[in-house]
């Protein structure tokens, strides 16, 4: 990854603070912290530039974690996530981000944990300005 | 011996007009060199049994792929001229981006013979440009 990895991350996390109310926005959820939580979770990335030109497209898990059953209660938050993000052109000095398209998102539920999880897939393009 | 890397075979343009004034065509990825020779038909019934062949005029072509990083000064000058009808100077530099005039491999006047533009979903925008020639190359070693 690259410095372009880290301008992606932070204009997600700045959008996404900004927007989510329903839980706290992480970029790594630290130790015995409870839910509600959305982490900016896996990501990947892949040169898209031409010959002389250095632009990359990255894939970003968005993860939303609350304890309970509740599906409601996490599409609420997914929803939140997506406001934030999807169709959204985000800004960030230095650097030149294309509008964030959510890709797909999925949801489940961790018996064990008693959590319901939500994955939202998000694209962006980055280059520097 | 050295292997040679695609990525510093970069294509510049210049105008018709100004025909030392180059600027390199932004987000370039694939570049195709075809050059075929045509032949004509030399045999005769006392040629051994065998079709002679004389070389005849060559068809070259230059094919471009980019993605769309704009605004950039290279895709505006053959965006012009093909909009135009204009002929263009195609010159193929292998030192990559800061290639100068001397790192030239390929310099001829061409016309634009085809551009297509791709705009995909969830994708960047992306084209293919094909130039052949309007003269006869005046440097033609394409890769040394």
């Amino acid at each position: 990854m690259s410095d372009l990895a880290d301008a992606v991350h932070q204009a997600f996390f700045a959008s996404l603070q900004a927007a989510v109310t329903r839980a706290t926005v992480y970029t790594i959820v630290p130790d015995k912290t409870l839910p509600p939580v959305v982490v900016i979770a896996e990501s990947s990335a892949e040169q898209v530039g031409g010959k002389n030109s250095d632009a990359e497209r990255h894939d970003v898990a968005v993860r939303s974690i609350l304890a309970g059953t509740s599906k409601r209660e996490l599409h609420l938050l997914m929803e939140q996530v997506k406001g934030a993000l999807h169709n959204r052109q985000l800004t960030l000095a230095g650097f030149w981000l294309s509008r964030v398209v959510m890709t797909s998102s999925d949801d489940s539920r961790d018996v064990d944990e008693g959590a319901v999880i939500g994955t939202q897939n998000f694209t962006v393009f980055v280059q520097r300005a | 011996m050295a292997l040679r890397l695609g990525n510093n075979y970069i294509v510049f343009v210049a105008t018709a007009a100004a025909p030392t004034v180059f600027s390199m065509i932004g987000g370039q990825q694939g570049g195709e060199f075809n050059d075929a020779r045509g032949s004509i038909d030399g045999g005769h019934k006392t040629s051994g049994g065998v079709n002679l062949k004389l070389p005849a005029n060559r068809d070259i072509a230059i094919d471009l792929s980019f993605v769309a990083d704009l605004p950039d000064t290279g895709y505006s000058i053959v965006q012009t001229a093909y909009n135009s009808n204009l002929n263009v100077v195609v010159q193929i530099r292998d030192a990559g981006a800061a290639s100068v005039v001397g790192d030239a491999v390929f310099t001829c006047l061409m016309g634009q013979f085809q551009r297509n533009i791709s705009m995909p979903l969830n994708g960047v925008v992306s084209g293919q440009l094909r130039f052949e020639p309007a003269a006869a190359p005046t440097l033609e070693l394409v890769i040394d």
